[in-house]
C-alpha cells in the first residue's frame, strides 16, 4: 500500500502536481490503497458536513465590548503619547506665564496667607540680655521710640529676629508693655489689601492673623503689624505711637 | 487618526463576526468546557484585535484559529492536561482505516449525527484532535495548521493521518455501542 501520510495529503490537496500524479498513478494499481482514499474521503465529508456549528452570542457581545474598552483605550494611549511634549509644554508655558502675572500685578502686596506664614518663618526673637550688637543699634535707630520705651511702663524692645518671605527680608520685633507681650512685623510693601476679612479705619487695617487681632498701617514703603491678644483699639493706638526713623 | 482607528475597530468587528463561529467551536472542541471556551474565545479576540495591525490580511480565519490554538497551548492545555490527554507519539505508526473495518463507510457514516461525531473527536488525543479539527472543520491548509500549532509540516501531515484512523475508529465503537451499525450490516 501506498504511504498513508501521503494518502490522506492527496486527499487534502496538499501534494504538489507531479506527487499528485505520481500516487494516482500507483492507486490505480493498488485496490487497497483505492480503498483508503475513498474512506478518507468519506469520513471527511461525514465530518465537515455533520459537526455541529457552534455559537455563543453572549459571548461574542461580552468579546465586542471589551474590544470597545480596549480600543477606547489605545485611542486615550495614542492621543497622550502623540501630544505628550504639547501639553506638558502648554503647562509649563501656562506656569511661565501666571508666575510672571502674579509677580508683576502683586509685586507690591502681601496677602494675609504669606504673612501668617512669616509669623512661623520668622525665628523666635534672640534675647535682648544679650550684648547689643550693630543690629540692635540698627533696629533701635529704626524705631523711634525704641530708647523711650525702654521704660517698662511704656513699650519695651524684648528681641528681634529675621526672615525672608519670597526675597523679601522680614523683621519681627518682640514687644511688651504693662499688659503682656506682642509682636511687630515689618515686611516691606503694601498688606494693607492682604489681610483677611480686614476692616480699614483711618490709616489702619484690622484683621486676625493666626487668630490674634492685629492692626497694620502702612509707612513709606513699609508696612508694619502689631500683633497682640487685645482689641483692635488697643493695637491702634500702641501702633500710632511707633514710627519708623527711616521708612 | 480617530477615523483610522474608528475604521479599524468597524473592520476587525467585521470580520470577527463572522469568524466567531469558527473561533468558538475550535475552543470549545479543544477545551471540552463551555466555561473555558467562552474565556479562551473572549480571550483571543481581544488578543487578535491587540495585534490586529499585525495582521497581513491574507486568511483571517486561519489567524485567529492560530490565535486561539496558540492561547490554548499556551495557557489552557498545561491546566487541562491530564494522563489521557498528553501527545501520542507523533512518529507512530499511521494505521489504515479501511481494511481492518468491518463496517461500510456507508452504513457507519449514514447513521452518524453531528452529536456522535463532537463525542468521537473529544476521544481523540489533543494534538491529533486539534489537528484534524483544523484540516476538516476549519478547512485549514498544512502551513496554517503547522504555523497554528508551531510544528513542522510533515508532524502535522502524520497528525491528521494518524487522527482521522483513531476517529474513525472512535466513531465505530459508538455505532457499535449504540445497536445501528448490526442492522445496517445485516
Amino acid at each position: 500500500m501506498i504511504d498513508l501520510a501521503k494518502l490522506h495529503a492527496l486527499a487534502d490537496g496538499e501534494l504538489s502536481a507531479e506527487e499528485s500524479q505520481l500516487v494516482r498513478e500507483q492507486i490505480l494499481s493498488s485496490e487497497e490503497s483505492n480503498r483508503e482514499l475513498s474512506a478518507i474521503y468519506n469520513l471527511k465529508d461525514c465530518v465537515r458536513t455533520k459537526s455541529q456549528v457552534f455559537t455563543c452570542e453572549v459571548t461574542l457581545a461580552a468579546s465586542m465590548k471589551r474590544v470597545a474598552e480596549l480600543d477606547r483605550k489605545q485611542r486615550v494611549d495614542n492621543f497622550v503619547t502623540r501630544y505628550a511634549w504639547g501639553i506638558s509644554g502648554a503647562f509649563l508655558v501656562m506656569i511661565a506665564v501666571g508666575g510672571v502675572f502674579s509677580r508683576n500685578v502683586n509685586a507690591n502686596q502681601v496677602q494675609s496667607s504669606e504673612i501668617a506664614s512669616t509669623f512661623a518663618m520668622v525665628p523666635t526673637p534672640a534675647s535682648r540680655a544679650a550684648a547689643p550688637t550693630a543690629y540692635d543699634h540698627w533696629l533701635d535707630g529704626l524705631l523711634q521710640h525704641a530708647k523711650v520705651s525702654s521704660d517698662p511702663t511704656h513699650l519695651e524692645v524684648r528681641g528681634w529676629a529675621v526672615g525672608d518671605l519670597e526675597g523679601r527680608r522680614v523683621v519681627k520685633v518682640a514687644l511688651r508693655d504693662l499688659n503682656g507681650d506682642l509682636a511687630l512685623l515689618m515686611i516691606p510693601g503694601n498688606v494693607s489689601e492682604g489681610m483677611g476679612d480686614s476692616v480699614s479705619s483711618g490709616s489702619f487695617v484690622s484683621g486676625k492673623i493666626n487668630g490674634m487681632n492685629s492692626v497694620a498701617k502702612n509707612i513709606g514703603a513699609q508696612s508694619i503689624i502689631l500683633v497682640g491678644d487685645r482689641s483692635y483699639d488697643q493695637l491702634s493706638e500702641i501702633l500710632s505711637r511707633i514710627a519708623l526713623r527711616n521708612p | 487618526m480617530l477615523f483610522g482607528r474608528r475604521d479599524k475597530k468597524d473592520a476587525f468587528e467585521r470580520q470577527a463576526e463572522k469568524v466567531f463561529p469558527s473561533v468558538f467551536g475550535t475552543a470549545l472542541r479543544l477545551t471540552r468546557s463551555r466555561e473555558d471556551a467562552e474565556d479562551l474565545a473572549q480571550e483571543a479576540i481581544v488578543r487578535a484585535y491587540d495585534a490586529y495591525d499585525r495582521f497581513d490580511g491574507t486568511n483571517f480565519k486561519a489567524w485567529m484559529l492560530r490565535i486561539v490554538t496558540n492561547l490554548y497551548i499556551n495557557r489552557y492545555r498545561q491546566r487541562q492536561r491530564g494522563p489521557q490527554l498528553g501527545s501520542l507519539d507523533d512518529e507512530g505508526m499511521i494505521e489504515p482505516m479501511s481494511i481492518e473495518s468491518e463496517i461500510p463507510d456507508r452504513v457507519l457514516f449514514d447513521n452518524t449525527v453531528g452529536a456522535e461525531i463532537e463525542e468521537a473527536l473529544a476521544k481523540v488525543p489533543e494534538d491529533f484532535r486539534m489537528a484534524v479539527i483544523l484540516s476538516d472543520i476549519e478547512d485549514l491548509s498544512y502551513q496554517e495548521i503547522a504555523d497554528a500549532m508551531n510544528v513542522p509540516i510533515g508532524t502535522v501531515r502524520s497528525r491528521i493521518a494518524r487522527g482521522r484512523s483513531m476517529l474513525r475508529k472512535s466513531l465505530e465503537e459508538y455505532a457499535i455501542r449504540e445497536g445501528y451499525l448490526r442492522e445496517g450490516v445485516e
